[in-house]
């Protein structure tokens, strides 16, 4: 009974980690770009993790605010500081699943869509976005553009000050997935 | 037996299932480092409050331009009222400076003051910075110059007494997003002085900038001389204070400032200040600064 309970018990602890492949890259690039009268505003970010999970397709992803690195020092320090309030919400994160079924074991591109919750300065959004997966062997990659309202994160920008500032923020995502280890 | 073993691994999939995606996002937060000790951004938004120094320095490769115009006294008892728009009409000081970042803990600085005259030199260096993870809780930060006047004076013999050399340590603390405070401890050397008065001198100084919207705060600040008040019956001197309202845009900060400073280099004001708050002894004062990145 006691080596049943124990055998169970392992079984749901390691269960997830055990049995279903999942990817992971820590070298996920995220880009945006913003198009203005006054001036095109463009940032990079290579802070980004991402997670796969490819039996159930679900899908994660993790990015340091504070990773977004511009041009102008000054449009990085009003994006940390009054934009994304980077000191109180230092993360954005996407946590959802892939509604399209492929076959992770075979070489091919894959477009799908994904839905799930978006985190954007402290706010939940439920999206649904489109993305490309690239299967080549190992490898695995994933790039989507997605377009970002910043009024549906309640980033406010004064208008009257800031006109330099796109209402619609186009943002580019490519990630390179390993096999995730779990760390002992 | 086996169907406690089915029920168990039936249960545990329902648990995966409605879990996954936060179990999913749980796992990836342990791969991912925790945040870095970065450096808190924007304790103040000039290299000054209103008179006192603070932490900031203009970043690598940027340029700052900063006009600061300080008017005459409002109050009539000190020289203002409506006859002169109440110092509109005057110009106490003008001071047009150029800072700019050799890196982005390390500035270098030329100005050229009306007043006094001074041509000056600077230099201030992030020594330590206040980091987001607490682990450093204050920023400390080194600043001097020397100025270089250019005034007919009778006190004047030669070149060297022209020179004046200004030291400072200033301790800086972002206490939340939204108040940040600053004090400093300097030392002014002046070369040559008039009667009545001393080469060396040291001071206090405090302050602190409240941001109330996202693009606006209220700042002010205070600074004492040591050691002044030995001179107060011969001649008129007073501490110096200020308060204002800074108004940040996209590439300008603008602020609008009253102080009774009388002028806008510390090497001045710090022992220069003869009007009083009490008799009207305020003046307006305003900085455009516009950031250029090479």
């Amino acid at each position: 009974m006691l080596r049943q309970f124990l055998v169970l018990c392992f079984l749901c602890f390691s269960g997830t980690v055990l049995c279903q492949p999942v990817l992971i890259s820590k070298s996920a690039e995220i880009t945006f770009f913003s198009e203005a009268p006054v001036e095109n505003i463009s940032a990079k970010n290579n802070s980004v993790n991402s997670i796969v999970n490819t039996t159930t397709g679900d899908i994660a992803f993790i990015i340091s605010i504070r990773g977004f690195k511009f041009e102008k020092e000054l449009m990085q320090e009003h994006f940390n500081e009054k934009y994304l309030e980077s000191d109180k919400y230092p993360q954005a994160t996407f946590k959802g699943r892939i509604n399209d079924s492929l076959d992770w074991n075979k070489d091919g591109i894959y477009e799908v869509t994904a839905t799930g919750i978006m985190s954007i300065h402290g706010i939940d959004k439920t999206v649904t976005e489109k993305a490309s997966i690239e299967i080549k062997g190992k490898d695995v990659h994933l790039s989507g553009k997605l377009l970002i309202a910043i009024a549906d994160y309640k980033i406010s920008i004064p208008k009257l000050l800031f006109q330099n500032i796109a209402d619609t923020i186009n943002v580019e995502l490519k990630s390179d997935y390993i096999p995730y280890k779990k760390k002992d | 037996m086996k169907k406690n073993i089915l029920v168990f691994l039936f249960s545990s999939l329902i648990a995966t299932g409605a879990f996954a995606q936060d179990d999913l996002l749980k796992q990836l937060q342990a791969e991912t480092p925790p945040p870095k000790n970065e450096p808190v951004l924007a304790t103040f938004k000039g290299n000054k409050i209103i008179n006192i120094q603070t932490n900031e320095t203009v970043k690598k490769k940027n340029l700052d331009i900063r006009i600061n115009h300080l008017f005459g006294n409002i109050g009539r008892e000190s020289g203002g009222s409506f006859h002169n728009l109440y110092g509109f009409d005057q110009s106490q000081d003008i001071r047009i400076g150029a800072h700019y970042g050799i890196t982005d803990r390390l500035m270098t600085g030329f100005s050229r003051s009306k007043r006094q005259e001074n041509l000056e030199l600077l230099l201030k260096f992030k020594a330590l910075e206040q980091t987001t993870n607490h682990k450093i809780p204050i920023g400390i930060t080194l600043y001097g110059n020397t100025t270089y006047s250019t005034k007919v004076s009778e006190l004047v013999q030669k070149d060297l007494h022209r020179i004046t050399y200004f030291g400072e340590i200033i301790v800086t603390r972002k206490f939340s997003p939204k108040f940040s405070m600053g004090i400093a401890a300097g030392y002014l050397h002046r070369n040559v002085v008039g009667p009545n008065d001393e080469n060396d001198n040291i001071n206090l100084s405090g302050g602190f900038r409240w941001k109330f919207t996202p693009s606006a705060s209220f700042i002010v600040d205070y600074s004492h001389t040591l050691g002044r008040e030995k001179f107060k019956e011969l001649n008129d001197v007073f501490d110096v204070a200020g308060a204002g309202i800074e108004i940040e845009t996209g590439g300008h900060v603008f602020s609008v400032m009253f102080t009774n400073a009388s002028g806008i280099l510390e090497n001045d004001f710090l022992v220069n200040t003869d009007d009083n708050w009490e008799k009207g002894g305020i003046k307006f004062s305003f900085i455009i600064s516009r950031m250029f990145k090479f």
